[in-house]
């Protein structure tokens, strides 16, 4: 199509000795610049983040609550996780922070789940307490783990003073070590 | 000897064609990319398996937290700025001057205390860029966001579907001020917030995964 026709038209023959015109074909070799289209078209799709961001819904109960109006925990599907400083997470079970244990982010589901599987659904309860230390992305990578997990109950809290007693004194045995 | 003539066919393919659509999609790639807006503050949002889209646009409210723990307020386009300027000079009884007024109406971020916004507002862009922003003022107590926020939610009508807050926090900033940032939202009875993150695949053999897997929606 995008050929035209270059030879002189009917069989119109030069006699001998007569030089032949050489035939220059106007038809241009479009491979390189193929080439360069997806090229370009690579680069593009490998360059647009298509995702648009998405929000995470979180809701925070109101600071001053009357005593009736309190969450009641039970003691045995109590787990607590304290979030620490260089991705550290300390957690305990139950309603006794002096029996912490240390674990970290890559290990937490394991974590969560183990707690799961022991515990009737209506009795779990995770707490959240991030300490001074923590940083947002630790505070959303938990929350994000109660949806991946599938926790109905959880809250977010402040670490009260026995828990940073022995969150200090871990920090300092394992720095220790 | 007469032998059979095989034609000689021409190993030329026709690449016209071809180059048409590799342009053709070129062009379409290009002409449908959304540019990012230049962000104000460079911040890197953490990632999660949330699925909603971010209702950011008009009407929204966004609550910036920096790797510094700065706190910034960005606005979006619209009727928003005037009508939270509006409220917020009547809360604090403060004029702005008119030059800064209009200048608040172009500018997305708040990223002063009230006292020097007009100084910052006065700046060109070349000068806003190379100033050290030291963020809207929040402490254990809300500081001056709570009044911003105040301001946001009077100028709605108390209406949170209205107005879209969002919090919008980089992963290295430290959690003390990102509870600040809930206190002063606390402080204007404002307990749901959503916070912006990017999208990621939920892990394969989780409870999600197995959920959406049987094609239950997520609620969030």
């Amino acid at each position: 199509m995008a050929d035209l026709d270059t030879s002189s038209g009917g069989g119109h023959k030069k006699g001998p000795g007569v030089k032949k015109g050489k035939k220059l074909s106007t038809r241009v070799d479009l491979t390189p610049m193929v080439d360069l289209g997806f090229l370009l078209i690579t680069f593009f799709i490998f360059t647009t983040t298509m995702s648009s961001p998405t929000v995470m819904n979180l809701a925070m109960p109101k600071d001053e609550v009357k005593n009736d109006e309190l969450t009641k925990i039970k003691e045995s599907g109590s787990l607590t996780l304290i979030l620490g400083d260089k991705n550290h997470v300390y957690y305990y079970e139950g309603m006794d922070p002096s029996k912490l244990q240390s674990t970290n982010y890559s290990k937490l589901r394991e974590v969560i789940l183990n707690k799961k599987r022991g515990t009737p659904v209506d009795d779990l309860f995770i707490t959240i307490k991030p300490n001074s230390e923590a940083t947002y992305k630790n505070a959303v990578d938990v929350l994000d783990e109660m949806t991946i997990n599938d926790i109905k109950r959880y809250a977010m809290a402040d670490l009260n003073d026995t828990e940073k007693f022995v969150v200090n004194a871990t920090e300092k045995a394992n720095t220790g070590q | 000897m007469g032998r059979a003539k095989v034609a000689r066919k021409s190993t030329f393919i026709d690449m016209t064609a071809m180059c048409d659509v590799a342009f053709l999609l070129l062009s379409f790639f290009i002409l449908t990319t959304k540019f990012k807006p230049a962000e104000p503050i460079p911040v890197t949002i953490p990632s999660s398996v949330a699925a909603k889209a971010a209702p950011l646009g008009e009407n929204s409210f966004l609550v910036t937290i920096s790797g510094q723990g700065k706190a910034f307020i960005e606005l979006g386009e619209g009727e928003i700025r005037q009508n939270i300027l509006d409220e917020f000079e009547k809360l604090k009884n403060v004029k702005f001057p008119p030059a800064a007024r209009e200048a608040f109406l172009k500018s997305d971020l708040i990223p002063t205390s009230y006292e020097s916004l007009s100084q910052y507002l006065a700046m060109n862009a070349e000068q806003k860029k190379k100033v050290d922003l030291p963020g809207v003022p929040v402490d254990s107590s809300g500081g001056e966001l709570k009044d911003w926020i105040t301001a946001g939610l009077v100028a709605y009508g108390n209406d949170t579907k209205k107005i879209h807050f969002i919090i919008k926090g980089d992963n290295s900033a430290k959690f003390p001020v990102f509870s600040h940032v809930i206190t002063a939202f606390k402080k204007n009875e404002v307990f749901k917030y959503q916070l912006l993150t990017t999208p990621e695949g939920v892990p394969e053999g989780t409870e999600l995964y197995n959920k959406h897997m049987k094609g239950i929606k997520q609620e969030n």
